[in-house]
């Protein structure tokens, strides 16, 4: 598995578990916004960038 | 206001993104220096045990429960074994206490200097401060257990493993801590050690004072004092041994991880 999959999977099922105990879909609102930014950014840094 | 547990996860995962994202923007540097260059699959990895960390959260909560449970020990039988101590403590001391003021009533202060109550009663304060210090650090590992486990996440979550180690000690002392304490009655039992005095029997003064002083002072102190202190030690090196496979570099991630 690459990377980010990993992480967005991990970032989007921590989320989903803070935002139930704390009873806040804002928890699982900015895990979601965060897990986009972090595919489109990695997928344009490991296309175009990296060495 | 004090954040809940899973709002210090939920930092911690904040920190955990932007230690990927860093990893991630070192990686894809354009000048190859290898000072620098290492750090990007370190970050990047460590992001993914920090996360992993915060998704088995809930999981080692229980497993410290379901690992008391098959010890067949509990903290409330902990707490009301601490609490006999404490009493056994305050009985001695107020018979030291009685024996002082009997002396002093019937004006026998010879008595004063061949028996050293006074540092008898020291011994005594000394050892229910400790009792009573054993108590407070438990009560605190009973009620923060899981949010120190939070914290030692939060910790290990800080780029470049600024944190690591002190992340690694609260877990490993933690998860140590709230399992192996409740044991300790267990431990001195299993070592025949008792915090119940055995009843003198003397025939004369001399005797009592014999007695009191080659079996009462001895195994007090170490019903009270060298026991526990043992098994703290135990404990610590239990913590220790946990926290430098949570931090060290032995801490690896049991699958294979493509970085891009």
């Amino acid at each position: 598995m690459k990377s980010y999959e990993i992480v967005i999977l991990l970032l989007l099922f921590d989320s989903i578990l803070v935002s139930l105990y704390e009873k806040n879909l804002n928890y699982l609102v900015i895990g979601f916004v965060l897990s986009v930014l972090i595919y489109f950014s990695i997928k344009i840094i490991s296309e175009k960038f990296a060495v | 206001m004090q954040p809940s547990v899973f709002q210090i996860l939920y930092y911690s995962q904040l920190l955990a993104s932007l230690t990927y994202f860093l990893g991630a923007l070192i990686y894809a540097l354009p000048f190859p220096v290898y000072g620098i260059k290492k750090w990007a699959p370190k970050l990047i990895l460590d992001s993914i045990y920090v996360m992993v960390w915060n998704s088995i959260y809930l999981g080692v909560l229980y497993f410290m429960i379901q690992l008391l449970s098959m010890l067949g020990v509990n903290w409330g039988t902990y707490f009301a074994f601490l609490n006999q101590m404490v009493t056994a403590e305050e009985g001695l001391y107020l018979t030291i206490e009685t024996a002082l003021t009997i002396l002093k009533i019937f004006e026998l202060p010879s008595m004063v200097y061949i028996v050293p109550l006074g540092q008898i009663v020291t011994l005594v304060l000394s050892l229910m401060s400790f009792t009573e210090i054993l108590i407070t650090v438990s009560e605190l590992i009973y009620s923060y257990a899981g949010y120190f486990i939070a914290l030692g996440v939060l910790f290990l979550s800080i780029p470049f493993r600024i944190g690591r180690s002190v992340g690694g000690a609260f877990i490993g002392t933690s998860i140590v801590f709230y399992v192996g304490l409740p044991y300790l009655p267990q431990f001195m039992q299993d070592l025949g050690i008792s915090i119940y005095l055995s009843t003198p029997t003397p025939n004369s003064v001399n005797q009592y004072i014999q007695f009191y002083f080659e079996k009462v002072i001895p195994s007090i102190i170490m019903a009270y004092f060298l026991a526990p202190t043992i098994y703290i030690f135990i404990l610590l090196g239990f913590s220790a041994g946990l926290s430098s496979l949570v931090s060290g570099y032995g801490s690896r991630l049991p699958i294979i991880v493509d970085v891009f």
